[in-house]
């Protein structure tokens, strides 16, 4: 039997790299602005499919099944709520059907918008609970391999954690939104990334991980297209609260708009050039978020080839 | 520490018991609703908007002053309705824009705003130009706030600004927008009157805007 997620890790030195598609990322494929995205994907299974063979075959390891927006509570809002099972099920076993057995499928869930776990929100413990069992199970079913937790949420995140592990044996990861702000990196919250990651490792989490954000401040005085450097000191917060595998997936840079075009500055070659100071402070999964399209991940493969997770 | 300040603080602090108990009181004494509303709840809330711009607290701390500032606001409503609504300070149309579902951001802008006096129509995600420029006709408001978080949802902005001005709209409202992506530069290209980096600057930003 293939190995899982945590004995690839525990029983190599290799450093991973994941495919996030997201909806930015299929807008390249050809998905337009107004549909819902997990709605997309179900009617348009080929081009997703051909989107996660590209991607493994430029070096990725394992692949997401972008059901962000198919939690209930996100469904509700486009009167979606009905599909959520056929979405989460659909999208993780399209994506299993497409991925050798040597990499993996995570089973994607997000955030509770547009409601919080009480007392911030309306919702109860019990509440989000069953919500996410909703998800989540769906994304088993289908064929998950794993489960990823991306949020800005830590309670609710380890909410999603415990439903995942009362439901099946898979590895978890689970990854924190920060962002760079006068104090320094902090998550919408106001978690900073020591304290969060000690707080998911402490959970139980397989691996602790920073997401996206990372955007600048107006007074930086810093390059935008090098705004991804901010990951390496990220992952090293990270690592000063705990002892957890690390993952990291920072933007290229901070998206300009250019002649009605979105553009992310962050070049392949700087990307790539960048990933190696991110494995240097810890971190053994890698990979991108907004803006990180296939070549970007192509270089990305190529640059950890070499690489092996650092001691100490 | 005399009432008001006792609300003021309370709602600072998140504490929604505190606050009912000296709204209750002033209720009681006789002062009007309206300057409970304005020198205590909302007074409190400015602190809070100054606070979270400065970073020195972050969302939950927001969320929970703003239902402490609600806690109040709900025993002074019957009384602001009997003495003929509530003075806001001005109507905002509140929305993120098509195509894009990010709200946290915005919902904390909204609270801002109520906290400081505004009346807040909040039109959701995923937000038509169409439907902007119809609510700006129907509220009679003075203010569009935008938000987006997707660079790929920015653009947006510029269509509803324009689709403002062919409304006719372009004198009587003023556009702000704000999100993670978004720059002054960008809002100074697309021609929005106005660009917020976070929801304490906002309300800074909106009454400047018109007060000027």
């Amino acid at each position: 039997m293939p190995r899982n997620l945590v004995e690839r890790l525990r029983e190599t030195d290799e450093i991973l790299l994941h495919y996030l598609p997201l909806h930015s990322a299929l807008a390249d494929w050809g998905k337009d602005l107004e549909s819902h995205l997990s709605e997309w994907i179900v009617t348009h299974p080929e081009i997703y499919q051909e989107a996660i063979i590209k991607s493994l075959e430029a070096g990725c390891d394992f692949v997401s099944t972008s059901t962000q927006a198919a939690s209930p509570w996100r469904a509700r809002v486009f009167g979606l709520e009905a599909k959520v099972r056929e979405h989460n099920y659909l999208s993780a076993k399209l994506a299993k059907e497409v991925t050798p057995p040597d990499k993996y499928v995570a089973g994607f869930v997000s955030s509770t918008n547009p409601d919080f776990l009480e007392p911030l929100g309306a919702m109860t413990r019990q509440e989000v609970y069953e919500g996410y069992k909703e998800q989540v199970s769906a994304l088993l079913e289908g064929g998950a391999d794993l489960i990823m937790i991306v949020g800005n949420h830590i309670e609710e995140s380890i909410i999603a954690l415990e439903v995942t592990r009362d439901l099946a044996p898979v590895p978890v990861v689970v990854q924190n939104v920060y962002y760079r702000g006068r104090k320094g990196f902090r998550s919408m919250m106001g978690h900073d990334p020591a304290t969060a990651s000690r707080m998911l490792a402490e959970a139980g989490a397989d691996v602790v991980g920073g997401s996206c954000g990372l955007m600048k401040r107006e007074e930086d005085a810093v390059d935008p297209a090098s705004y991804y450097a901010f990951a390496t000191p990220l992952v090293e917060e990270m690592r000063s609260g705990c002892r957890a595998v690390l993952s990291i997936q920072p933007n290229a840079g901070l998206a300009r708009l250019v002649d009605g075009r979105t553009v992310y500055p962050a070049t392949p070659e700087e990307l790539a050039a960048e990933a190696p100071r991110w494995i240097r402070a810890g971190a053994r999964i890698i990979g991108g978020c907004c803006g990180t399209g296939l070549e970007h991940y192509r270089r990305l493969a190529e640059a950890i080839k070499g690489y092996r997770v650092q001691e100490g | 520490m005399d009432l008001i300040n006792k609300i003021a603080e309370g709602v600072q602090l998140g504490n929604a018991p505190a606050v009912r108990q000296a709204v209750e009181t002033l209720i009681r004494e006789g002062l009007a609703a309206q300057e409970i509303l304005d020198r205590g709840l909302f007074a409190g809330m400015t602190v809070v908007g100054r606070l979270f711009k400065e970073e020195e607290i972050f969302m939950p701390e927001v969320i929970m002053s703003a239902k402490a500032m609600q806690a109040g606001v709900d025993l002074l409503e019957p009384l602001l309705l009997a003495a003929g609504g509530r003075k806001a300070k001005g109507k905002i149309i509140l929305g993120t824009v098509k195509g894009d579902l990010h709200d946290l951001g915005k919902n904390l802008v909204g609270l801002m705003l109520r906290g400081a006096g505004y009346e807040v129509i909040d039109l959701g995600v995923d937000v038509t130009a169409d439907r902007f420029v119809g609510a700006v006709r129907e509220k009679g408001a003075q203010v569009v706030a935008m938000s987006a978080l997707l660079t790929t949802t920015m653009p947006q902005m510029g269509v509803v600004v324009e689709a403002l001005k062919e409304a006719g709209l372009g004198e009587r409202v003023k556009t702000i927008i704000g999100g993670c992506v978004i720059t002054q530069d960008f809002a100074d290209r697309i021609g929005a009157d106005g660009y917020a980096e976070n929801a304490g600057e906002a309300v800074d930003k909106i009454n400047q805007l018109l007060a000027g």
